[in-house]
């Protein structure tokens, strides 16, 4: 955008304007010209013989020059100054110098570069200007002096390209670096590896900053430049640590001869390569003006002269190339003295109470009294603390102290008119001589009357280390008969023992104790057993405990009192009974009992006694409670006693309540049935695993039988008992089961004994009266052997007659009459027996000859059940006579199928065993002729009826064990088919 | 009369090679056991390598680029003139532990003169070398640069030992044992 132009104006007054101005100003230059030339001459305080010297190091340019003709002896003066680079016209800096002028005076003023001087030839001029208020004619500025060159000088090989070399400098600093790139186009140069990029200052002068830099390593950074990766130069820069103020400077004497300065130097800012060395110290005292070179950078060593020079003024100075750095403290000697440590520190005359130490104070001679301070500790606090004056030698008497106690002396010192530093403290110990014990033991006892006599317990505590002043050795007893007044030495029983046991007669016994060390015996401890002792019986009482303790409270017996004692077994439960107990006042009716010991569930027992002025024992209650009440351990092992139909008892007399973990405040029966409701004295309880049973509730924990009515016969009922404290209920076990009885059962005993003892009785009478029985109902069967009639036809008859032997008979086959067709099953050999049911009872059985049977026709026979009788003896079982007349029949025992398959059963089973002989029976099996003739394998169909062989034929004895008659001589049964209604067995 | 053939011509040139070394070695140098003589080379090799290696890492000079070679350590070779040459690195580098800058660990130094005081035959004296005061801090870093570079040089190229695998183990102390 444009400035908007301008309007247009008249040209000939513009002409006329131009003209004028250009006349002005060729008249001003003019009189300036003129004036110019008048002024050389008239001023000569132009500065001369300017002389410029450099500083590499410091890079500083050195100015002298001179002021001629000065018109008055000084002059205030101001020094305007100019200094460029490369160039005269390259001005980099101006500034003026004020000084005052003395004539002939050599004015110096230096310049420091920012650019290392190496790297560009500098220029320098000034004027001068007269600012003196005193002459106020000379105040006009001279000519300019001419331009002085200066240039650094480089060494003589000239291949240093970069500078400044090695410079160090301070941490934080600013450093500007040149580099000279000469005909090398290509040079790079780098900072510790890394390439720095130069800006051109001129031609081929390159510069490049540092700012703030930082210290890296005492061996320097390195900066070098190089021309086809081949190093052509390289210089170092060395960056010191800021030198630190000495910190904590301080002098102090430990012998008056010789001041030890010290403090702390701070960082230490040495570097390699001659960069620069540490910093050094110098110590200057300015009363004296002496000075002294330390040769430790933390301390030195200062002589105190033989005058002892009262007040010392010190600096401290550290130095070093960059730095000076110093600290200053003034004191008075005596206000600096640090003692060494007491020495030579022996106990001397050291008894029970009291020993004396003794010291020595090395190097400090009469100078300066010394307090020394000495403190006595025992193994947990400091018992006494005193402070002792001395000059050398201190000697101080320990009082008060404790019979063979191990105790720590420490001892230190100091100046006393000013303590400075107290000297180290020095510890000895010192072990105090035993005394005897100082204390009557407490003693207690627990007596048990047993056969007359009295088996007493005595207990007591270790005397304190207070009150045993040394080391206990043994304990004395000795009893005294009251009644007898006679003295008894019982026994001597050496430490460590805290009771022992005493067996005395029921007669009243005084009974000390004393403990005994080294040195003698403690005041005897008494304590009287009476004749009464361990026979009071009170009544218990409860009482609440707390995790504190228990508060027992008691109503004293008597107004003449010595004191109480309360006694309690720590660990209840264990058999052996840590017997502790309280001593407490005459004036005390109560006191808590509390104890480390004390367990929550475990029951305490606390006796009060009172001791009466004689040292007799009272019990005046007795105690119980617990800390803390928990709910039982265990339930009630429960027995169920007395089952009836509609009751049972149950019964839990071995519980142990005061076993337990709480005052048993009762219990509740859990009952579980089928009912679905409890009845009205119990409620419905919900149990753990989610089923209920009625709760009976017994609030009388002494009540430990309970009844359960109401029951069902014949029911099945599970019930549980469990006890509870105030902390709650035992926990559920396992359920005990109970079946009640059946409703009858009882009726059926009160019919069924009679009747048994009916029967009994009638069988005994039938026994008694057997053989009368047996007469009158079946008499004895005659023996055809022994007959008299057998005599007779043997005599008269032929002798051919004789008695048929039943083995000579062949058996028939048994046919059943009332035959049906059905299944045909073979008896002999079945495993399985038969049962009743399957087995039909036949309506009679009969025995049919055989084909070849001795006699003509069949007979039939029939089973007389009233011979039937079990008892018969060996002989009669074997042969049976048979009359020749009698049909060749093989009979056989035939009774009910019961006894058949008994028989059957018992021959199978028995023919690899013997037969009992009891168990043999005789069977009478009477035999009628058979009126049928004919096919003689016809069956018989109607029940047979004796009609033509009615007449009695035979009488015979078969044994049913059916051994002899049924088994064939090789012990096998010959032939027998049993047959029944439906079955035909073979 | 015996001809050498096949792949078994190499080994046997290689085994003479070390032999003479040895053997040459034998004539020059104090009279070791060959046992003993290759641990004191194989101590030596690894340790100038670790020294170079540490030294590079710690003073941060350019070891990429070339020096001027200002500095000339005779080699570690066989012949007469070695005990004179082993003199000659033992004074450089007894100079280099003198110097407090150097930034080399010192036991490792240590160990590696007192290995090659044992190589050291007689009392040859010990030349003149530039020592730390008398020379420009940055020319003096160059010029460890440059003697430990040679002596690791010399080292390496004895036949028959190689230090592979040292660079990564540069951190382990020189001395193995």
């Amino acid at each position: 955008m444009g400035r908007p132009a301008a309007p247009a104006r008249n040209p000939e007054p513009m002409a006329f304007f131009a003209v004028f101005r250009t006349a002005f100003l060729l008249a001003v230059l003019s009189w300036r010209t003129c004036q110019s030339e008048v002024l050389p001459e008239r001023l000569p305080l132009t500065p001369e013989s300017l002389h410029i010297s450099i500083n590499s190091t410091l890079q500083h340019l050195h100015l002298q020059w001179t002021v001629h003709k000065l018109p008055y002896q000084e002059l205030q003066m101001i020094f305007q100054i100019e200094i460029s680079r490369f160039e005269t016209s390259k001005v980099i800096w101006m500034g003026n110098y004020s000084t005052t002028v003395k004539r002939n005076q050599v004015l110096q003023w230096s310049w420091e570069s920012e650019l290392p001087l190496e790297c560009a030839t500098h220029f320098v001029r000034m004027k001068s200007t007269v600012d003196d208020a005193r002459f106020p004619e000379l105040s006009f500025s001279s000519n300019w002096s001419p331009w002085e060159e200066v240039h650094a000088h480089t060494p003589e090989q000239n291949t240093d390209l970069i500078f400044p070399r090695d410079k160090l400098v301070e941490e934080g600093s600013n450093v500007t670096f040149c580099y000279n790139s000469g005909i090398n186009q290509n040079i790079s140069c780098y900072l510790d590896r890394e390439l720095i990029h130069g800006e051109q200052l001129y031609l081929n002068i390159f510069t490049f900053k540092l700012n703030n830099v930082p210290f890296i390593r005492e061996g320097g950074t390195n900066i070098y430049c190089a021309v086809n990766y081949t190093i052509k130069d390289g210089t170092v820069l060395f960056v010191s640590k800021v030198l630190e103020e000495p910190k904590d400077f301080s002098c102090e004497t430990q012998d008056f001869k010789t001041l030890s300065c010290s403090w702390d130097p701070g960082v230490d800012t040495g570097l390699f390569f001659d960069g620069q060395p540490s910093q050094h110290y110098t110590l200057f005292e300015s009363f004296s003006g002496k000075k002294k070179f330390c040769e430790h950078n933390n301390q030195c060593n200062w002589e105190i002269s033989r005058d002892l020079q009262e007040t010392y003024n010190f600096t401290l100075t550290a130095e070093n190339y960059l730095r000076k750095r110093s600290v200053n403290t003034i004191f008075n000697l005596t206000h600096r003295v640090h003692p060494k440590a007491p020495d030579s520190i022996h106990f001397n005359n050291v008894g029970a109470t009291n020993a004396t130490m003794t010291w020595k104070m090395p190097a400090l001679g009469n100078y300066s009294t010394l307090l020394c301070q000495i403190e006595l500790h025992d193994k947990e606090n400091m018992r006494q603390e005193h402070n002792v004056s001395i000059k050398v030698n201190g000697e101080f008497l320990f009082s008060e102290l404790m019979p063979d106690t191990a105790y720590m002396v420490c001892i230190r010192c100091a100046n006393a008119k000013h303590v400075w530093k107290w000297s180290k403290w020095v510890t000895r110990t010192l072990i105090t001589a035993e005394a005897a014990p100082s204390k009557a033991l407490d003693v207690w006892r627990k007596v048990k009357p047993e056969k007359g006599l009295h088996h007493v317990t005595l207990f007591w505590k270790p005397l304190s280390k207070f009150h045993a002043n040394g080391k206990i050795l043994f304990y004395n007893i000795v009893a005294k008969d009251l009644d007898k007044k006679s003295e008894l030495k019982l026994q001597s029983i050496p430490a460590p023992a805290n009771g022992t046991e005493l067996t005395l007669d029921q007669g009243s016994y005084q009974i000390q104790v004393t403990a005994n060390n080294s040195v003698g015996a403690s005041p005897a401890s008494e304590i009287v057993i009476s004749g009464d002792s361990g026979n009071e019986e009170v009544e218990e009482q409860k009482i609440n405990g707390t995790k504190d303790g228990f508060l027992i409270s008691w109503k004293p017996l008597s107004e003449d009192r010595a004191g109480y004692v309360v006694d309690w077994c720590e660990h209840q439960r264990n058999l052996h009974c840590e017997l502790q107990w309280k001593n407490v006042g005459p004036n005390t009716t109560s006191t808590v009992i509390s104890s480390d010991a004390f367990r929550p569930g475990i029951r305490y027992n606390f006796r009060i006694y009172e001791l009466s002025t004689e040292k007799i024992a009272y019990l005046v209650e007795n105690k119980i409670g617990y800390t803390q009440e928990l709910a039982p351990s265990d339930s009630p092992q429960v027995k169920a006693i007395n089952v009836t139909s509609h009751s049972f008892t149950l019964s839990w007399k071995d519980y142990d309540t005061e076993a337990q973990r709480g005052f048993i405040q009762g219990y509740r029966v859990c009952l579980k049935s089928k009912a679905t409701q409890c009845h009205l004295d119990s409620v419905a309880e919900l149990l753990p695993d989610n089923s209920t049973c009625c709760e009976h509730a017994i609030n009388n924990p002494k009540q430990k039988i309970f009844l359960v009515e109401n029951l069902q016969p014949e029911s099945f009922y599970e019930f549980f008992v469990s006890s509870f404290t105030s902390a709650g209920k035992s926990p559920i076990g396992t359920f005990t089961k109970v079946t009640t009885q059946d409703e009858h059962s009882h009726m059926l005993m009160h019919i069924i004994l009679p009747m048994v003892l009916c029967v009994l009785l009638i069988a005994v009478m039938c026994y008694w009266k057997s053989q009368w029985v047996k007469e009158k109902c079946y008499p004895d069967i005659p023996d055809p052997y022994k007959s008299s009639i057998l005599s007779l036809i043997k005599s008269k008859e032929s002798p051919h007659l004789r008695i048929m032997n039943v083995k000579d008979c062949t058996p028939d086959t048994i046919e059943v009459v009332n035959k049906s067709e059905g299944t045909k099953t073979q008896f002999i050999g079945i495993e399985k027996p038969l049962t009743e049911s399957e087995f039909p009872k036949p309506a009679n059985l009969y025995l049919l000859p055989a084909q070849d049977f001795c006699v003509p026709g069949p007979c039939i026979s029939f089973v007389n059940h009233t011979y039937s009788e079990s008892a018969c003896d060996s002989g009669s079982c074997a042969h049976t006579p048979v009359p020749d007349t009698a049909p060749p029949c093989h009979l056989e025992l035939l009774a009910s199928p019961d006894n058949l398959l008994n028989t059957l059963e018992k021959t199978h089973t028995d023919s690899l065993g013997e037969i009992p002989a009891g168990k043999i029976s005789l069977n009478y099996v009477s035999q009628l002729a058979s009126p049928m003739s004919g096919d003689k394998d016809s069956l018989l169909i109607h029940s047979p009826v004796p009609v033509l062989c009615s007449e009695y034929k035979m009488q015979m004895a078969v044994p049913s064990c059916l051994d002899s008659p049924v088994l064939s001589e090789n012990g096998s049964l010959s032939s027998m088919t049993l047959l029944g209604q439906d079955k035909h067995y073979h | 009369m015996v001809r050498c053939a096949g792949p078994t011509k190499p080994a046997l040139l290689l085994l003479c090679c070390l032999g003479t070394w040895l053997s040459a070695h034998a004539l020059s140098l104090p009279t070791l056991p060959p046992e003993d003589l290759r641990q004191i080379l194989r101590d030596l090799q690894r340790c100038s390598g670790k020294l170079l290696s540490d030294y590079k890492n710690e003073v941060k000079l350019p070891w990429e680029m070339n020096t001027q070679k200002k500095y000339e350590l005779p080699c570690f070779t066989p012949g007469f003139e070695a005990a004179n040459n082993i003199s000659v690195i033992l004074a450089h580098l007894k100079q280099i532990m003198k110097c407090k800058g150097s930034g080399l660990n010192n036991g490792d130094m240590s160990y590696t003169i007192q290995q090659l005081e044992k190589l050291r035959y007689g009392d040859t004296l010990e030349p003149q070398v530039p020592t730390c005061n008398d020379t420009k801090p940055f020319d003096y870093k160059t010029y460890i640069l440059e003697t430990l570079e040679q002596f690791s040089l010399c080292m390496e190229n004895i036949p028959g030992h190689s230090r592979k695998g040292w660079k990564t183990r540069s951190k382990l102390p020189c001395n193995p044992r």
